[in-house]
C-alpha cells in the first residue's frame, strides 16, 4: 500500500524534535538520541505503509523509542568497552548553572532510573504506564523512581532543595 | 522550587527548540529508510567491502620499519590532571601551572581529604631548548577555567587509544591555534566525578611569531604522546552476573512473611528479588515479588544495596524488612535505626560464588526511620555505608 508521504512528512516534522530530545534524555547522548528517533521513525513508516498505521503514530513513536533504548541497554555491557560511548554525557543547550548541575546528576543515574525520571517528568506517564512500557513490575518502578530522586537529592545537596515539596512515593 | 518541578523544566527545557541538523534530517531519514530496503544487498556486499578494506588496510596499520622515532629525554607527568608526557625532543618545561584540585574519593594525590581542593601542578609550558623557533611556546592543561563541552572535539579525529581530539585554528598572528582532547575524569568504579559538572578536556595550545607549521606540528606529536595516567584512567567495572543467571541465594522467615532471596533475572535483565511466597499465592496477581535490576557500581562504592518491603501491607503489624546484596567480603551488616539500638545481621549465600553476598534484617516497626547501612568485615571493621532512603520514615509518608 502505498505511504501519504505528505502526511507522513508532516507527522516527522512535527514529532521529530521531541523524539530527538526524549532520545537525548534517555542515553544522554545528542548522537545517540538522534539515532534513536531516526529508527523510530523508519519503523513507524514501514507500519504506515504496510497500512497499520497506529492510531496514535506520536505515542506508538514513544514507544518504539523506548523499547529500542531498552534494547541498547541490554547492550550496555558491550557498549562501555567503547571509550566514546563511556564519555560522560554532553551537556543540553544553555541553561542556568543549577540546571546544569541537575542535569549531570540525571546524566549520572544508572539508565534504568533515568528512563524512569524521563517518562515520568517529560511524558507524564503514570508508574503503570512507565511499567508497561519498561517491562517491570509497577514496584521496581516506584523503588526505581524513589531512588532517583533520593540520589538527585544527595547530589544537589549543596542545594537548598525541598525534599517535602517532591511527590515522590515511599511504597514499593 | 521543587525537584519535581525542576525537573520537569529540565526536560521539557528545549521542547520548542529545533533540534540542530532538522533541516536535513528528513533527507537523512529517506536515506536511512532507502538503506533498510536494501538491507539484505547490503550485508552481502558489506562482507565484501570488509574484506577488500582489511586486505588493504591491514598492511598499512602494520607498523612502518622506516619511520625513525627518536626516543625523547624525559617524561613530566601532571597527575591530578591526569596526563604524563614524553617531551618532545628539543623542547623542554619552561614552567608548571599551579592550580588547584579537589581529590575525589580514591584519589592518592594530594594525600589530603576527599573533595578539598589543594594546590596542584595543572599544566604545563613547554619551550624550545634551541629558543627556535624564537618566542615560541606550548601549553598544556586543561578546560578547568574555560567550561568547554565535547562538542569542542567531536567530529575531528582520534587517538590511537579512541579518545576524541580536535584542532581550532588560532584567531591571530601569535596564535598558532590549539588542539583539544577528550580527556575524562574517572573518579573511580567508572563514574565521571563530580568535583565539576563539566567533561575534561585537554588544551595544547601554541604560540609563535613566525614558524606556525613546526609548531603545530610538535603540538600534534604532543597530541599523540600524552598518556592518560590517575583520574583520567577508567578504573575496571566493578564485578557483576550474566543476565541469566538464577540462583536461590537463601530462604527464611516464617508463615505470612516467609521470604525466599534470589539473584534472578526479569525483561532480559539481571537483579535481586525477594519473593514472598504465601503473597504470592494469596494475593493477586504479580504481588509477593519485588525485583530490582541489579547495581553493581552502588555495591561496590557502599559495600551494600538496601531494598525495602512493608510486610504490614499483607500482614498487619509485621513492620519493615530490609534486604539486599553487599560486597563479598561484608560479614555482617548492622541497621542504624533513629532512636532504636542498631541490629546486626550475618550475610549468606557466600557459597554460591557470585560476586556479593545477601542480608536480611530482623522486621523493623513501621515509620522507623534508618540512619545508616553499615558493611562490617569479619574482624568487626566497616568496610562501607549506605544511606538508604534518606532518613525517610520506612513504609510511611515522607
Amino acid at each position: 500500500m502505498a505511504v501519504d508521504d505528505a502526511a507522513f512528512r508532516e507527522f516527522f516534522a512535527s514529532e521529530y524534535s521531541r523524539l530527538c530530545w526524549l532520545g537525548f534524555l534517555l542515553t544522554g547522548s545528542r548522537a545517540e538520541g538522534e539515532e534513536l528517533a531516526q529508527e523510530a521513525l523508519v519503523r513507524i513508516w514501514w507500519r504506515w505503509r504496510l497500512g497499520r498505521r497506529p492510531a496514535d503514530p506520536a505515542r506508538y513513536a514513544r514507544r518504539v523509542l523506548v523499547n529500542r533504548q531498552r534494547s541498547l541497554l541490554r547492550r550496555a555491557a558491550v557498549e562501555a568497552r567503547s571509550l566514546a560511548r563511556a564519555q560522560p554525557a554532553e551537556v543540553p543547550p544553555a541553561g542556568t548553572e543549577r540546571a546544569m548541575v541537575l542535569w549531570e546528576a540525571v546524566q549520572a543515574l544508572p539508565p534504568r532510573q533515568r528512563a524512569v525520571l524521563v517518562l515520568r517528568y517529560r511524558e507524564d506517564l503514570t508508574e503503570a504506564e512507565v511499567a508497561r512500557l519498561l517491562g517491570l513490575p509497577v514496584g521496581t518502578v516506584k523503588s526505581a523512581s524513589h531512588r532517583a530522586l533520593a540520589r538527585l537529592r544527595q547530589r544537589l545537596g549543596s542545594y537548598d532543595l525541598d525534599p517535602a515539596a517532591s511527590g515522590t512515593e515511599e511504597r514499593r | 522550587m521543587s525537584l519535581d518541578t525542576e525537573l520537569r523544566e529540565l526536560f521539557g527545557r528545549d521542547d520548542e527548540t529545533p533540534w540542530p541538523g532538522e533541516a536535513t534530517a528528513y533527507d537523512r531519514f529517506l536515506r536511512r529508510r532507502a538503506r533498510r530496503a536494501r538491507a539484505v544487498a547490503a550485508a552481502t556486499g558489506l562482507v565484501l567491502v570488509a574484506l577488500l578494506a582489511g586486505a588493504v588496510l591491514v598492511p598499512r596499520l602494520r607498523p612502518s620499519p622506516v619511520v625513525p622515532v627518536a626516543p625523547a629525554p624525559t617524561k613530566v607527568r601532571v597527575e591530578s590532571q591526569g596526563f604524563e608526557l614524553r617531551l618532545p625532543s628539543g623542547w623542554k618545561v619552561d614552567r608548571e601551572l599551579m592550580g588547584t584540585h579537589a581529590p575525589a574519593a580514591g584519589e592518592t594525590f594530594p594525600a589530603t581529604s576527599i573533595g578539598v581542593p589543594q594546590p596542584a601542578v595543572v599544566g604545563l609550558v613547554l619551550t624550545p631548548r634551541s629558543g627556535k623557533p624564537p618566542g615560541a611556546s606550548i601549553t598544556i592543561t586543561t578546560d578547568v577555567n574555560e567550561r568547554l563541552d565535547y562538542s569542542q572535539v567531536q567530529g575531528g579525529s582520534r587517538r590511537a587509544d579512541g579518545r576524541e581530539y580536535r584542532y581550532h585554528r588560532g584567531s591571530g598572528p601569535g596564535d598558532v591555534g590549539r588542539y583539544a582532547v577528550m580527556w575524562p575524569d574517572w573518579c573511580h568504579l567508572g563514574m565521571t566525578c563530580q568535583r565539576s559538572a563539566w567533561p575534561r578536556i585537554l588544551l595544547v595550545t601554541g604560540s609563535a611569531p613566525s614558524d606556525h607549521d613546526q609548531v603545530r606540528q610538535i603540538m600534534k606529536r604532543i597530541v599523540g604522546a600524552l598518556r592518560p595516567i590517575t583520574n583520567s584512567r577508567r578504573p575496571p567495572p566493578p564485578p557483576t552476573v550474566p543476565a541469566r543467571t538464577k540462583v536461590l541465594l537463601g530462604t527464611g522467615g516464617s508463615g505470612r512473611t516467609a521470604w525466599e532471596a534470589r539473584i534472578e533475572p526479569l525483561g532480559g535483565n539481571s537483579g535481586f528479588s525477594i519473593r514472598f511466597p504465601w503473597l504470592q499465592k494469596h494475593g493477586k496477581k504479580g504481588q509477593g515479588m519485588h525485583w530490582e535490576s541489579l547495581e553493581p557500581q552502588d555495591i561496590q562504592l557502599q559495600g551494600t544495596w538496601t531494598l525495602m518491603d512493608c510486610l504490614s501491607w499483607w500482614s498487619p503489624g509485621s513492620g519493615v524488612m530490609l534486604s539486599g546484596l553487599a560486597r563479598r567480603e561484608v560479614a555482617s551488616v548492622r541497621f542504624e535505626l533513629e532512636g532504636r539500638a542498631p541490629a546486626t545481621v550475618p550475610t549468606f549465600g557466600r557459597d554460591k560464588g557470585l560476586p556479593w553476598v545477601a542480608y536480611v534484617s530482623p522486621t523493623v516497626p513501621t515509620g522507623s526511620r534508618i540512619r545508616r547501612v553499615v558493611a562490617l568485615d569479619d574482624a568487626g571493621r566497616e568496610v562501607g555505608e549506605e544511606h538508604a532512603f534518606q532518613g525517610d520514615r520506612l513504609c510511611g509518608p515522607i
